[in-house]
């Protein structure tokens, strides 16, 4: 992830952070006329969403007999994340962020010792209401590429090496609403990643996939009060 | 302006696997020796540069295996180090021309042999204005193989080769005391000469780790 790439999400948030405000003061008027409808574990016209916006940190732990597993151990990452609801509780998304590593042991994976990976991906997923202030969310990725950015090696003159991998991502989320429009998250992803990187035979299972987790928590913005499709139909 | 780059460009999505074991010359497992992989090393017994793309060490048994980075070179290396103990070995190839379809080098047994340290000591005590010119003929402890593809290059390799170094004594210089590593057993050859008279010779078989030589003339 770049500086750029996070300067632009920090200016979005800003801008979705204002717009929201302006639509929670908008909406506000509007529903001092509606009746009131009680929660729903699957549904809630009340508490519909259009857009949400996430931004956050996360720790990555890395796990399993492959070669983020034993090579890699987790440090940091940030994430920003933007999804639409497009009927009731049901959204897609786009998410970009990062993961840092420390290497721990360069006799499993080569001489450096660190490792950034750039995480895209888009995903989809559903939103439950168990109480009036949670929402609890599961989502997938449905397409996501992953950036091995490999850093920190015993000459400046080597200054990084790249791998490349496919992300799958099943993650869960609860968001706690301090406003209407404003939460605080927690969340939990499972991350695997299908490398590319070209191994000999006996390899294969080492390289061929990393796992890691991530335990996250973050800021959610929310805008507008109808999913797409509803705007349409109704 | 053009901006030359001595930036090292190493293969994206790549790894490979360097293996083999490493026994001295009775046949014994060596340990914890060193094995790097390296580019842009250079041909001489210390590196010119440590552009190290994997490291690891052998295990009781004396095998290793070692995952590595991997970077297309002219001058890719792995480097053997057996420690002070031990001699040196360096698998050299031209890995732009040359890259193992399994991507690994096995180096099978590499064999290191046991080294020495050979300390000497050369002291007037004849008085001044006597002179003496020696040399030390000795072989070193470094092993370089050089590699068309799977074809040994004795042309570029250079292994166990012969070394000389000699000194000229006067009133400037009388004395000296140095040291130099060999491999154990070796022979080393002292030759020398006293004050311009013809040259003598002396064949020193090094049967000690630390094999102290003194000399008065």
């Amino acid at each position: 992830m770049t500086l750029r790439s996070i300067t632009n999400a920090v200016c979005f948030t800003c801008i979705c952070l204002y717009s929201s405000i302006g639509f929670a003061q908008e909406l506000a008027i509007e529903n001092e006329f509606e009746t009131t409808i009680g929660s729903d574990f699957f549904d809630s016209e009340q508490r519909q969403r259009f857009f949400a916006m996430t931004i956050g940190g996360h720790k990555p732990f890395t796990s399993g007999d492959n070669f983020m597993g034993k090579g890699l151990e987790g440090k940091s990452g940030i994430d920003f994340k933007f999804q639409m609801y497009v009927y009731k509780h049901f959204f897609i998304g786009l998410a970009t962020g990062a993961s840092y590593f420390d290497v721990k042991n360069q006799e499993l994976v080569g001489s450096y010792r660190k490792s950034r990976i750039a995480e895209n991906y888009a995903y989809f997923g559903y939103e439950f209401l168990p109480t009036d202030k949670l929402r609890l969310g599961l989502n997938m990725s449905i397409d996501g590429d992953l950036d091995y950015k490999n850093t920190g090696f015993s000459t400046a003159d080597i200054a990084e090496q790249h791998d490349s991998a496919k992300l799958n991502r099943y993650g869960v989320y609860l968001h706690y609403e301090l406003a209407s429009h404003f939460m605080i998250y927690v969340d939990y992803a499972y991350n695997v990643s299908k490398t590319n990187i070209d191994v000999p035979f006996q390899l294969d299972d080492f390289f061929g996939k990393g796992k890691y987790h991530s335990i996250g928590v973050g800021l959610v913005f929310t805008i507008g009060n109808r999913d797409l499709i509803s705007r349409f139909i109704n | 302006m053009t901006v030359l780059s001595c930036e090292v460009q190493l293969e994206a999505n790549t790894r490979i696997l360097v293996e083999g074991t490493i026994r001295d010359q009775d046949n014994v497992p060596i340990s914890e020796a060193k094995i790097s992989v390296l580019t842009k090393r250079g041909n001489y017994s210390s590196s010119e540069n440590q552009y190290i793309l994997g490291e690891g060490y052998s295990n009781a048994d004396g095998h290793f295996s070692v995952i590595s980075l991997y970077d297309g070179d002219e001058d890719f290396a792995i480097e053997i180090d057996g420690g002070d103990a031990y001699s040196t070995y360096v698998y050299k190839t031209n890995t732009l021309e040359f890259t193992p379809l399994d991507l690994t080098f096995n180096l099978e047994t590499v064999n290191l042999k046991k080294t020495a340290t050979f300390n000497y000591d050369i002291v007037r005590t004849s008085g001044t204005s006597n002179t003496l010119s020696y040399s030390f003929k000795y072989l070193d402890g470094f092993c370089l193989e050089y590699y068309d593809g799977s074809t040994l290059n004795e042309y570029q390799s250079s292994c166990y080769q012969e070394h000389v170094l000699g000194q000229f004594l006067n009133d400037n210089n009388p004395d000296t005391e140095w040291l130099f590593s060999l491999p154990l057993g070796e022979v080393v050859t002292f030759t020398y000469s006293i004050n311009d008279e013809p040259e003598q010779t002396e064949f020193i078989t090094i049967n000690q780790d630390n094999y102290d030589f003194t000399f008065n003339y």
